[in-house]
């Protein structure tokens, strides 16, 4: 499945956000609506409602991002997620459905633990997308 | 028939067709082997029946190496060291009998087929058979909960079994007072094994008591059966013919000391929702009126393709972490913000793991490993120049563990962690640096084992495939002390299938 990589920066972050909303905070909340241009109202708020109990991510992206310090870059970290979700066939554009994408990025989870594409995190020993995820919180 | 050595008449000779040395696991289940025959066997102990600190201090002795509790880690009693079992059962595994090119003096003189036989009859002797080791299938059956197979290819699922624990003095000791053709000497310390002037042959057991009797056992046959420790001990005292010990004609008496280096904090595991856990990973499950618990080893193709030692991994649940939980552990922080920042991968939901308990995060489990240690020549028993009070040099203990050691088992820590989260069950964190040093807080299991290995060429082992000491006709050797190699298994369920086969190898040479 071909997937257009959004060029415009703003919506790359928003695109983060929802990513990381949706897989931290888990199945449920809302569908996000990301369209050219627009902005969620309020995003710490949302995010924060879908991420759930943010402090324990920061922690870990904290010490993701002390460990790989080059890629503290949103956009950096955009890519990174972007292509393995790509790659599990996950739309990362558009109508967002919380429960699918989620599930996508579970899959990828999942497969880099079963790969050994894994990092020591703190002395926790995480898969990289999941720690890039917690990474790209800790900037939001 | 029971006696006290310190209330025989001074000066005693006894006489029988087997003398064993040592009430331990080996020597007890060998004595047992010959119950009811024709075979005269006399059992020595150096205790009694209880533990008597005097008795006890008799195992003191010096550290050179890593620091080991040399009388903490083993009983001396009637029943020995199974007295403060903990009563952990598996057999090793086939590659444990290899010789692998990545293990340094690795390799059995035989297989395990050689064993398997007699793995059946050791589990009934411990009380936990059947051995069901590899069966998935019960063990699912048992618990009502299925099991999810492993994905990475680094680990295999197996089980152990937990003896009652079987406290081998407390449990065959009426047995073995039966018995017309058994003669147990307690409170008999053999100072001396004494051999001919070329140290080949066994004349005698020297003994003496802690009260100042002296006394003799003269038997066909002998086994030294003491423990992975004080085998070796013994032999390098009995030193008359053979200046550097009997059996030592090639400095191996002693050598390559070997234990399952335990750390205090392996790591932890946190688990969001226990219904992604089976019980049997984390607790002991009864069934069928033994108890088992499911524990992670790593495949044989993992093993070879890495060039890994072996290595069982075991966890239990330690605690539970609430949204309000306040505790003063410096751990506890770590484990609560993985929970909650880990929670949709762990739980599959955005809400509490269980609806019943809204601020429930989840548990911690603690670790446990049992690593194989590579066969290390410079690990090792020798004499030490204090005495204790039967004037004899103490034992000296230099126990040393290598960057092998360590690397493998960082190894097969972060397999374990790469199943859990493969499996979606839990996150792991690693507390053992990848940096080839050993901490201070590294302990044993009180596995002593590898001081008389065996090998078929006696400038490479202490006894024969047979267990018999390479060069003395009579001699042979039970226990641990004769593993080659480690393993990953407790030693004691291998221990006394070897007994049991070395039993079968005695009996034509003692048929009357």
């Amino acid at each position: 499945m071909a997937v257009r990589t959004p060029t415009d920066p703003s919506r790359r972050r928003l695109l983060l956000r929802a990513l990381i909303g949706i897989a931290a905070g888990g199945l449920g909340g809302c569908a996000a609506t990301l369209s050219t241009g627009a902005a969620p109202d309020r995003p710490g708020q949302w995010l924060g409602a879908l991420v759930g109990d943010g402090a324990g991510m920061t922690r870990f992206g904290r010490a993701y991002l002390a460990q790989f310090p080059a890629e503290g870059d949103l956009d950096l970290l955009w890519a990174a997620l972007h292509g393995v979700l790509a790659r599990q066939g996950a739309e990362p554009s558009g109508t967002i459905d919380p429960e699918r994408a989620f599930g996508h990025l579970d899959r990828v989870v999942r497969d880099e633990y079963r790969r050994g594409v894994v990092v020591d995190v703190d002395g926790w020993l995480l898969s990289r997308s999941e720690a890039r995820l917690y990474a790209a919180a800790t900037l939001l | 028939m029971f006696s006290d050595a310190r209330r025989i008449p001074d000066g005693s000779r006894i006489t029988a067709d087997l003398a064993i040395v040592g009430g331990g696991p080996a020597g007890i289940t060998l004595a047992r082997a010959f119950a009811g025959g024709g075979t005269r066997v006399c059992l020595v102990e150096a205790g009694g029946q209880e533990p008597e600190p005097a008795v006890q201090g008799l195992y003191e002795g010096e550290n050179a190496g890593i620091p080991y509790p040399l009388a903490g880690s083993r009983l001396r009693f009637f029943g020995g060291s199974s007295n403060h079992w903990g009563g952990y059962c598996r057999p090793l595994d086939p590659i444990d009998f290899e010789r692998r090119d990545w293990v340094p003096h690795s390799g059995w003189p035989f297989g395990i087929e050689e064993l398997q036989p007699y793995y059946g009859p050791a589990s009934e002797i411990v009380e936990i058979a059947p051995g069901r080791f590899d069966d998935k299938a019960y063990w699912e059956r048992a618990t009502g909960q299925a099991a999810p197979d492993p994905v990475t290819g680094r680990m295999q699922l197996r089980y152990i079994h937990f003896s009652p624990p079987t406290h081998f003095g407390a449990r065959y000791r009426d047995e073995l007072k039966r018995a017309p053709n058994i003669r147990v000497l307690l409170h008999a310390n053999v100072v001396d094994i004494a051999s001919t002037a070329q140290g080949n042959r066994v004349t005698g057991l020297r003994i003496r008591t802690l009260t100042g009797l002296s006394h003799e056992v003269r038997a066909r046959v002998y086994v030294l059966a003491t423990g992975g420790l004080e085998n070796a001990r013994i032999l390098l005292l009995s030193n008359t013919s053979v200046p550097a010990g009997l059996g030592n004609q090639h400095d191996l008496v002693g050598r390559f000391f070997m234990e399952h280096p335990h750390l205090p904090a392996f790591g932890e595991i946190v688990v969001g929702d226990l219904a992604r856990l089976p019980h049997i990973y984390s607790r002991r499950v009864e069934a069928d009126g033994r108890s088992g618990s499911a524990v992670f080893n790593p495949t044989e193709r993992f093993l070879r393709e890495r060039r890994l030692l072996n290595a069982t991994l075991m966890m239990g649940e330690a605690g539970l972490y609430h949204s309000h939980t306040a505790s003063d552990w410096h751990k506890a922080p770590l484990h609560m913000d993985m929970l909650r920042a880990a929670r949709p991968f762990l739980t599959g939901r955005r809400g509490p793991a269980d609806p019943a308990q809204p601020g429930l995060l989840g548990r911690w489990l603690g670790l446990g490993c049992a690593c194989e240690q590579v066969p290390n020549p410079d690990s090792r028993v020798t004499l030490s120049s204090e005495r204790d009070a039967l004037g004899l040099r103490r034992i000296r203990l230099d126990w040393r563990l290598t960057e092998q050691d360590r690397r493998s088992l960082v190894e097969h820590m972060r397999s374990l962690a790469m199943e859990f989260g493969a499996l979606g069950i839990g996150r792991m964190r690693i507390d053992v640096q990848d940096d080839g040093q050993w901490p201070a807080e590294v302990t044993g299991g009180s596995h002593h084992m590898g001081t008389t290995r065996m090998h078929d060429d006696p400038r490479r082992g202490v006894v024969d495939r047979d267990c018999r000491v390479h060069g003395v006709d009579n001699l042979y050797v039970a226990g641990s002390s004769v593993f080659p190699t480690s393993g990953a298994a407790n030693p004691t369920l291998t221990l006394v299938a070897l007994t049991l086969r070395l039993a079968d190898h005695l009996k034509p040479r003692l048929r009357t």
